[in-house]
C-alpha cells in the first residue's frame, strides 16, 4: 500500500497543476504551503528511511518551489490591490 | 434504510483483527515488529524463565525481554528494531539467531514514480505557464534521478548496460532542461540591454 508520503506528495503536485490550469490562487497558495512542509519533513527525516540523493533533490526541490510559487503569487496578488 | 445503517454500524464497530508474523532470516522493515519463536521441550524448561537479549551489528545493546507462551511447544519474543542492518538475538538457553532489516523495495518504487510525476508536473507546467525555474527545476530532477540510478541502481535491475544508458539519456535529457532555458534567459536578459 502506498505511504501517506508518497500520496500527499502526489496530491500536492496534482492541485498545483490544476491551480494553474484554472487559475485558482488559493489552491495555489494551499499547495505551495504544503510542498514546503512536505519538503521540510523530507529533508529533515528522510522518507520511510531512506536517505539519499533522490531524498534529498526532493526535499530541496519542494521546499524551493514551494516558496517561489507562495511569494510570487502573493506579490502578484497584491500588486493588483 | 435502516438495513444500510446496521450494515454500516456492522464495518464501523466490526472489530479488527491484526496478527505478528513470524520472524524470518531477511525482512523488510514494514514487516516488523515481528515474533521470534524458540521451541522448548515443555516438561522441562518455562518460557518465562527465558530471557531474549537483542543487540544491532552483534554490538550495540538494545533490549531485553523475558519470553512468554506461544503454543505447547513454542515460547515467543517480540522483535521491534526497524532500522537497516543486522540484529542479534541471544536466548539464555544458549541458543542464537539473527535477523538481516532490508528496505522494502516498493518504496523505492513509488519513489521514482512521485520523481516522474513530479517532473512530468514541473516541465509541463514551465512550458505551459512559460516559467523557466519550473523547466530548470525539472532538469535538476532528471539529473537526480540520473546520479542515484548510476550510483545505487534501480531495485532488481541487473542489467549494468541498461542502468548506464538509461543514466546517460536522463543526465542527457536534464542538461538540456536546465541548460536551454538558461540560455534563453540570458539572450533575453542581453537584449533587453
Amino acid at each position: 500500500m502506498i505511504d501517506f508520503i508518497f500520496f500527499i506528495s502526489i496530491v500536492a503536485i496534482i492541485l498545483l497543476v490544476v491551480s494553474f490550469v484554472y487559475r485558482i490562487f488559493v489552491l495555489g497558495l494551499i499547495s505551495s504551503m504544503a510542498m514546503v512542509a512536505i519538503g521540510v519533513s523530507i529533508l529533515s527525516q528522510g522518507v520511510l528511511g531512506i536517505e539519499d540523493i533522490l531524498t534529498l533533490t526532493w526535499g530541496t526541490i519542494f521546499v524551493t518551489l514551494g516558496s517561489y510559487i507562495f511569494i510570487n503569487g502573493s506579490l502578484e496578488q497584491i500588486e493588483t490591490f | 434504510m435502516k438495513q444500510l445503517t446496521y450494515l454500516i454500524m456492522l464495518a464501523v464497530l466490526i472489530a479488527s483483527v491484526m496478527a505478528l508474523d513470524e520472524c524470518r532470516g531477511t525482512m523488510n522493515n514494514n514487516e516488523i515488529p515481528c515474533y521470534i519463536l524458540l521451541p522448548i521441550e515443555p516438561t522441562t524448561q518455562i518460557c518465562s524463565d527465558i530471557n531474549v537479549t537483542f543487540y544491532k551489528n552483534a554490538t550495540e545493546f538494545l533490549y531485553n525481554q523475558t519470553m512468554s507462551n506461544f503454543s505447547y511447544f513454542n515460547c515467543n519474543a517480540t522483535f521491534n528494531g526497524t532500522s537497516y542492518g543486522t540484529y542479534t538475538f541471544y536466548y539464555t538457553t544458549g541458543d542464537s539467531g539473527s535477523i538481516i532489516v532490508q528496505e522494502d523495495v516498493d518504496n523505492r518504487y513509488y519513489l521514482y514514480l512521485v520523481f516522474i510525476v513530479v517532473f512530468l508536473s514541473l516541465i509541463g507546467l514551465g512550458y505551459y505557464k512559460q516559467e523557466n525555474i519550473f523547466v530548470i527545476l525539472g532538469g535538476f530532477m532528471a539529473c537526480a534521478i540520473a546520479l542515484n540510478l548510476f550510483l545505487n541502481g534501480f531495485p532488481n535491475l541487473t542489467n549494468d548496460f541498461l542502468r548506464n544508458t538509461i543514466s546517460i539519456i536522463l543526465s542527457g535529457l536534464g542538461f538540456y532542461f536546465i541548460i536551454a532555458p538558461s540560455i534563453d534567459y540570458f539572450e533575453n536578459w542581453r537584449s533587453n540591454d
